[in-house]
C-alpha cells in the first residue's frame, strides 16, 4: 500500500510538472537574458534594435517554437541571479561554461569556442605585446568587464597588475581607447570586432585561455535543456551557425 | 516598549522573507565570508571618499552660501547658478562628466574624480542648508552687533556663524548620511568602493545576493553610527 502511494505521488508530480518549454509556448514569448552589448554576438543598433549573431540564433529559436522573442537587458554581474529569480527563460549572452557557474545554472552544449585575448592601444604599444612581456610589466593597468571570465583570467594571469572592473564591455574597451588602462583582457571575438571598428585599438590575437560558450537555463528543467541542446546541434549541422558566423564576422571555432 | 515591539516586528519580517527566499535561492554564506578583506578594503575607500568629499563640500557650501547672501549681484548670481545646476543634474551624470570630461583634460584618477563630483553635488545642498541657517539668525542681533561697532567680519564669525551652524546641524548630518550612500554611484567609474567590491565578490563567488546583503548591512551600520552621534552632538549644542 505504502509503495503504491509513493509511486502514485511520483507519477502525479511527473504529470503535473510542466516544462518551461510549455510555459513559453503558452505565454507566446521566449525571454532572452543578455547584458548591454558584446558585438558581434549581441548589441543595439542605431534604431535601438537588438542585433548580432546570438540575436539571430535566438530569433530562429523563437520561430521554431512559434513565439515572439523578447530581450531582457540586465547588468552582467546580476545576470545569473536574474535567471534564477525568473526574469527571463535563458541566458544567451556569450557566457563561458565554467564548473563554478554550473553549480548555479545548467549549461547546454557549446555553440562557439573562443579564448581570452589582449586588446591594446596602438599609441601605447607599437607592436603587439606578448603575454610573456606584459606579465612582468611594472604598473600595468588592465580593464575588464566585471564578473566575466576576462576578469578571472586577468587576475590569474597578471597577478601584479592593477585591475579595474567596468560594468559593460564597451566601457572597459573605452578605458583602453582613452589611455586610462593599458590593456583589456576580453573574449577574442569582441577584441577582433573592436580592432576592426576603431583604428586606435588592436588585438594581439594571442589566446590566453580556451573557453566554450553555452546557453544557461535554470536548474531542474532537463526537458527544456534537452530541447536547447537539440537546437544547437541542429544549428551546427544544418550550416546555420556557419552562415551567421560569416554574416557577423565571428572568427571562432 | 513600542520601540522594542517595532524592532522585533521588523526582525520577524526579515526572517520570514529570508526563509521564503531561501526556498528558491540557496544561500551560501561561506563563500562570501571568505572575501571579508575585500569588503573591508571597499569600506575603507567609501569612508575615505566620503570624508574628503564632506570637508570639501562643506567649504563649497559655506563659500556659495556667503555668495548668495553677498551685496554684489554678480556673486549672488554665481551662487544661484551653482545651486541650480548641481541640484538639477543627476549625480551619476556629474560623476561621468567629471571623470570622462574634465578628468581627461586634467588627468584625474578615479578617486579624485569621485571626490570632486561628490563635493560639487553635495556642496549645492550644503549651500542651501547653510544659507537658510544663516537667514534664521535673528536680524535684531545683527543690528545690535552693528550698533556696537563690530565689523562685518566680526559679526559673521561671532554672531551669525556659531548660531547658523547650530541651526543647520540636523540637516547637515542628514546630508552627511546621503553623501555616504551617494558615494556608491562612484562604482560606475570602477572606483573600488564598498558597492563595487560587493559586486566583485558577488560575481567571483556567484553568491550575489549574500554579497549585496553584507554591503547593505555595512552601509546601514556606518550611517546609523553617524546619525546617532549626530543626535548626541545636537543635544550637547542645543541652547537651554
Amino acid at each position: 500500500m505504502k509503495r503504491f502511494l509513493v509511486i502514485a505521488i511520483l507519477i502525479a508530480t511527473v504529470l503535473t510538472f510542466a516544462s518551461l518549454l510549455e510555459d513559453i509556448q503558452a505565454r507566446g514569448a521566449l525571454r532572452i537574458g543578455q547584458d548591454q552589448g558584446y558585438m558581434p554576438l549581441y548589441g543595439t543598433d542605431e534604431k535601438g534594435e537588438r542585433v548580432g549573431f546570438e540575436v539571430d540564433l535566438a530569433k530562429k529559436m523563437a520561430e521554431i517554437l512559434g513565439v515572439k522573442v523578447e530581450f531582457v537587458i540586465v547588468n552582467w554581474d546580476g545576470i545569473i541571479p536574474a535567471l534564477i529569480s525568473g526574469k527571463f527563460d535563458i541566458i544567451f549572452s556569450g557566457m563561458t561554461i565554467t564548473p563554478e557557474r554550473a553549480l548555479k545554472v545548467n549549461f547546454t552544449i557549446p555553440y562557439l569556442t573562443i579564448g581570452q585575448t589582449v586588446l591594446y592601444n596602438v599609441k601605447k604599444f607599437s607592436s603587439p605585446p606578448k603575454y610573456s612581456e606584459l606579465k612582468d610589466m611594472d604598473k600595468l593597468t588592465i580593464s575588464v568587464q566585471l564578473g566575466t571570465t576576462g576578469e578571472f583570467a586577468a587576475r590569474r594571469l597578471f597577478p601584479n597588475a592593477k585591475i579595474i572592473t567596468l560594468e559593460t564591455m564597451d566601457e572597459a574597451a573605452f578605458q583602453v581607447a582613452t589611455g586610462r588602462a593599458d590593456i583589456m583582457v576580453v573574449d577574442s571575438i569582441y577584441a577582433q570586432y573592436m580592432a576592426k571598428k576603431y583604428p586606435q585599438l588592436a588585438s594581439t590575437g594571442e589566446l590566453l585561455t580556451k573557453e566554450d560558450l553555452g546557453i544557461a537555463v535554470k536548474k531542474g528543467d532537463l526537458e527544456f535543456l534537452q530541447w536547447l541542446n537539440t537546437f544547437i546541434r541542429w544549428a551546427k549541422t544544418s550550416g546555420l551557425v556557419e552562415e551567421l558566423k560569416e554574416k557577423w564576422g565571428v572568427e571562432a571555432e | 516598549m513600542s520601540k522594542i515591539l517595532a524592532v522585533a516586528g521588523v526582525i520577524a519580517l526579515v526572517a520570514a522573507m529570508y526563509v521564503a527566499i531561501s526556498k528558491v535561492y540557496p544561500f551560501n554564506w561561506n563563500l562570501v565570508v571568505r572575501y571579508y578583506i575585500l569588503f573591508m578594503k571597499g569600506l575603507l575607500i567609501t569612508l575615505k571618499v566620503s570624508v574628503v568629499s564632506l570637508v570639501i563640500s562643506f567649504f563649497l557650501g559655506l563659500i556659495f552660501a556667503l555668495f548668495r547672501r553677498s551685496h554684489f549681484e554678480f556673486l549672488q548670481d554665481l551662487g544661484s547658478i551653482y545651486v541650480w545646476f548641481f541640484r538639477n543634474t543627476p549625480l551619476l551624470v556629474i560623476i561621468l562628466l567629471t571623470y570622462y570630461g574634465v578628468g581627461t583634460i586634467f588627468q584625474m584618477n578615479r578617486f579624485w574624480a569621485s571626490v570632486i563630483a561628490l563635493s560639487l553635488f553635495e556642496g549645492a545642498y550644503m549651500t542651501e542648508i547653510l544659507r537658510s541657517g544663516m537667514e534664521a539668525v535673528d536680524k535684531g542681533e545683527i543690528e545690535a552687533a552693528r550698533s556696537l561697532g563690530m565689523s562685518e567680519f566680526q559679526i559673521f564669525t561671532t554672531v551669525i556663524f556659531p548660531q547658523a551652524i547650530r541651526i543647520s546641524l540636523p540637516p547637515l548630518i542628514g546630508q552627511m548620511v546621503s553623501l555616504i550612500k551617494d558615494s556608491s554611484l562612484a562604482s560606475v567609474i570602477a572606483l573600488e568602493e564598498l558597492t563595487m567590491m560587493g559586486r566583485q565578490v558577488g560575481t567571483r563567488t556567484l553568491a550575489s545576493f549574500e554579497s549585496y546583503l553584507i554591503v547593505a548591512v555595512l552601509y546601514v551600520t556606518i550611517t546609523s553610527i553617524i546619525s546617532f552621534s549626530g543626535r548626541i552632538i545636537e543635544r550637547r549644542l542645543s541652547l537651554p
